[in-house]
């Protein structure tokens, strides 16, 4: 019942392709910028949360931070 | 270059760091309460305040809005600080937010037990406070976004895109699922109907697992656990792939919810296509974080803060996998109403975020201190015992779960249900709803034992409320690096990073909606299917009000156990006057849908009254303040009026001769009972609700149907 008033919609089949087609290019787009990042950059960003800090108390009983 | 000297906000961050651990344990001892309710009914004393209906969701709300919310700011608040190298935005806006949000939950704690709700889940407080929300979420996000913009770090780190992502998303569902018209203050109907109402609704709560129960906790791994481990994430080329691909198909997911409703085929396996894709994408935040660890798993064995890392990103990965798995249709037909899916919640809540967090507030409390944490012992007792309850939990559920749809799926040898009567099959899984109450006792005594173990640290060290530190400006000459299509470029733009972030999330709800929307005016209008009449409209604002949605769903799916059981399966025509939906999610109790003229008045009045007398060992709650609560006759105008402004047909002028109508109604059922023997008056609320339970499903005959086919 649902399906025949859907269908009675125009061009409402139209709408899961275009979703597969934009979610194809989103992820072709994607995949090729990050293939082609810097691993200078990358090393870097990835240091970001390390930095060190004046706080230099470690968080375990007994244990001190190794750095 | 010159330093700047400046200090971190770490008063903001211990204040939700507090708030976190005093709702985690309300939440969860509330879901203690309403966990051992399930087996012993009695234990809510008969006040309405306390009954399961009511306050199942207070129980998610605090968990998720007070417990998990104050936990991602807390971590926020303590991470963006350090990553943008600047101290917040602005204090004042700082504790505007914090003290707005606690005053949200305090709001919550008041309005959720009174039956102030929308019904909708995880959206259920009323509409002025979802303008609260709107307000102290708006001020958070002021507040971030000043932060961020006023940065010394030139890139933005993972973590700070994923809470930009949150944000977002966050804004865009609150104000979308909140769309209500107020039909008095704290009383409000939403703007969709039915099958639209549930569409938007578990596009809201599927994404508010997204977007608040994942991104933000995902930011926090990407900072708390390179920090609690000492080393860098082990790849930041797949966190951005992770980030991109999460952010843009996790919008399209929703309608897995809703498998087997009265929803369009199309748009049910658009949400399980989307599902599916979504496993690559999390498990590679998974790999991400485990790998992290990669090398250092003695170190594992010996840091409680990292095993409880490790069993948060695991029981992400679980389920970030099982989720997909239930999506899919025959998965689904089995799963969906039953335990499973409680269980399936659970290793998310229970597993991935209250684990995440616990890691994150030991390592976190000593640091703010200045000292080690009081004790490690503690602290590892504290995750074998929340391991434990998590185990027990999950398994009495999964157990449960699969049991209930076994018996009610289960016909005997002659082709007639095996478990006619649906209490048989409520009371084969009692052992199991105990079994589920130990294993969250026990997770609760592991956040008792962190309470003490976090208190003795705060006293055996002194806050340091003003970190000190300094930083060189930000560089605003052109980036060092110069190869390749920069990503660089956009964590350097956080206003184009906010701008594309909104449009992957939007692309999505487009697509699932537009289509939705062109329907409304096609949605098969049904002859026969007629607005509720005004006493059946206040029974149904009853129905709301006592949370029966909790335990009862209104849609039987077009499955033979379902229609033997039930009757004739739910057509999307049949709810285009259900402001809001109430096709529930979770069938404690049996389906409510075709329940109209299954019983007399009197079986309904003495059922309400106590449902043990007529179900003999039955869990639902005694509900003997409707028999003597006199009905509030006085709104019946003004909801008319509303429901007129939404669409519903009600001729004008309507809303004066209504409560007349209203009466008349209430004579005929109370006059009924009297016949009956009972000596009961047609102004008390329980005839309101016989009116709307009388009414349901019977709309459509199978005369009417044949005619529509
Ligand atoms: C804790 C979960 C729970 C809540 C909350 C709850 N019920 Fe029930 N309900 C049950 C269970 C279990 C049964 C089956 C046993 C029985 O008949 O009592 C049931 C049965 C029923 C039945 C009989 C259905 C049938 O086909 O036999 C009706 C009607 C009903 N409930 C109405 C309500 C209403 C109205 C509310 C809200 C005011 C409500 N219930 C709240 C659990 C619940």
């Amino acid at each position: 019942m649902i399906k025949d008033t859907l269908q009675s919609i125009q061009g409402v089949d139209i709408f899961p392709i275009i979703s597969l087609f934009l979610f194809l290019i989103f992820f072709i787009v994607m995949v090729v910028w990050i293939s082609r990042l810097d691993k200078k950059y990358l090393k870097e960003m990835a240091q970001l949360p390390l930095e060190p800090e004046e706080n230099e108390f470690s968080n375990l009983a007994g244990e001190k931070n190794e750095k | 270059m010159e330093l700047e000297k400046f200090s971190y906000d770490n008063g903001i961050v211990r204040k939700f760091a507090l708030a976190t651990v005093l709702w985690g344990f309300i939440g969860m001892l509330v879901g203690v309460l309403i966990a051992t309710q399930l087996f012993m009914p009695a234990l809510n004393f008969d006040i309405s305040f306390l009954t399961f209906g009511r306050i199942r969701p207070l129980h998610t709300n605090a968990v998720i809005f007070a417990f998990v919310g104050n936990a991602i700011f807390t971590g926020v608040y303590y991470s963006l600080q350090r990553l943008c190298k600047a101290r917040m935005f602005n204090d004042l806006l700082s504790n505007i937010h914090f003290w707005g949000w606690q005053l949200i939950i305090v709001s919550a704690a008041i309005t959720l037990p009174l039956g102030l709700t929308t019904s909708k889940e995880y959206a259920e407080l009323e509409w002025p406070i979802d303008i609260a929300i709107a307000v102290v979420w708006i001020i958070f996000g002021i507040n971030m976004f000043g932060t961020i913009f006023k940065r010394r770090e030139k890139h933005m780190y993972v973590a700070i895109w994923f809470y930009i992502a949150t944000w977002v998303t966050i804004t865009v569902l609150h104000v979308v699922n909140s769309l209500e018209l107020p039909a008095s203050f704290m009383k409000s109907y939403p703007i969709y109907a039915g099958v639209q109402d549930a569409l938007v609704q578990w596009w809201y709560g599927h994404n508010a697992v997204a977007f608040f129960l994942t991104t933000p906790v995902l930011g926090l791994m990407y900072y708390f656990l390179p920090k609690a481990a000492n080393r860098p994430i082990y790849s930041y080329r797949l966190s951005i792939l992770h980030f991109w691909a999460l952010i843009f198909i996790y919008i399209w997911a929703g309608p897995h919810h809703l498998l087997y409703s009265a929803l369009p085929d199309w748009a049910q396996s658009l949400g399980t296509v989307f599902s599916i894709m979504l496993i690559a994408p999390s498990w590679g935040g998974m790999l991400n974080g485990l790998l992290t660890l990669r090398g250092a798993w003695d170190r594992v064995r010996e840091d409680p803060i990292l095993k409880f890392m490790v069993v948060a990103v695991t029981a992400y990965g679980m389920s970030t996998f099982e989720g997909p798995m239930l999506s899919l249709k025959n998965v689904n037909a089995i799963a969906h109403f039953t335990d499973w899916i409680i269980s399936h919640v659970h290793i998310g809540a229970l597993g991935w975020n209250g684990m995440l967090a616990f890691g994150m507030l030991y390592w976190l409390v000593p640091k703010l201190y200045r000292t080690d944490l009081y004790s490690k012992k503690l602290a590892n007792l504290h995750f074998w015992i929340a391991t434990l309850g998590i185990v027990f939990y999950a398994s009495s559920m999964y157990w449960a779960g699969i049991a209930q749809s076994l018996m009610w799926k289960q016909f005997d040898a002659s082709g007639v249900l095996q478990y006619p009567n649906f209490l048989e099959t409520v009371l084969q899984i009692i052992p199991m709803y105990m079994i589920r109450m130990f294993g969250g006792t026990l997770y609760l005594t592991g956040v008792v034992i962190m309470m003490y173990n976090l208190v003795k640290t705060m006293k055996q060290g002194s806050f340091l409320a003003e970190e000190a530190a300094e930083a060189p400006p930000m560089d605003k000459k052109p980036d060092r690096f110069v190869k390749g299509l920069r990503h660089r470029w956009l964590e350097g733009k956080a206003a184009v990073f906010t701008v594309l972030a909104f449009v992957a999330i939007l692309v999505g709800t487009l697509v699932e909606f537009v289509p939705m929307f062109m329907v409304k005016s096609n949605i098969p209008t049904i002859a026969s299917v007629k607005p509720y009449t005004p006493l059946e409209l206040q029974g149904r604002d009853i129905y709301i009000r006592e949370g029966c949605n909790n335990c009862h769903s209104q849609l039987i799916r077009p499955f033979r156990s379902e229609t033997e059981r039930y009757g004739e399966y739910s057509k999307a025509g049949e709810f285009v006057y259900d402001h809001p939906f109430l096709w529930g999610s979770k069938r404690t109790g049996p389906d409510l849908h075709r329940v109209g003229g299954k019983y007399p008045n009197l079986w309904h009045y003495l059922h309400m009254e106590n449902p043990r007398s007529m179900s003999p060992g039955s869990i639902m709650p005694s509900y003997p303040w409707l028999l003597t609560n006199d009905l509030d006759i006085s709104t019946t105008p003004t909801k008319i009026n509303v429901m007129r402004t939404l669409g519903v047909p009600y001729p004008d002028g309507y809303e004066e001769i209504a409560t007349d109508e209203l009466m008349a109604q209430a004579e005929q059922i109370a006059e009924d009972l009297q016949n009956a023997g009972i000596p009961a008056e047609p102004n008390k609320e329980i005839i309101a609700l016989i009116a709307y339970l009388q009414r349901l499903g019977t709309d459509i005959k199978a005369s009417d149907l044949s005619e529509n086919k």
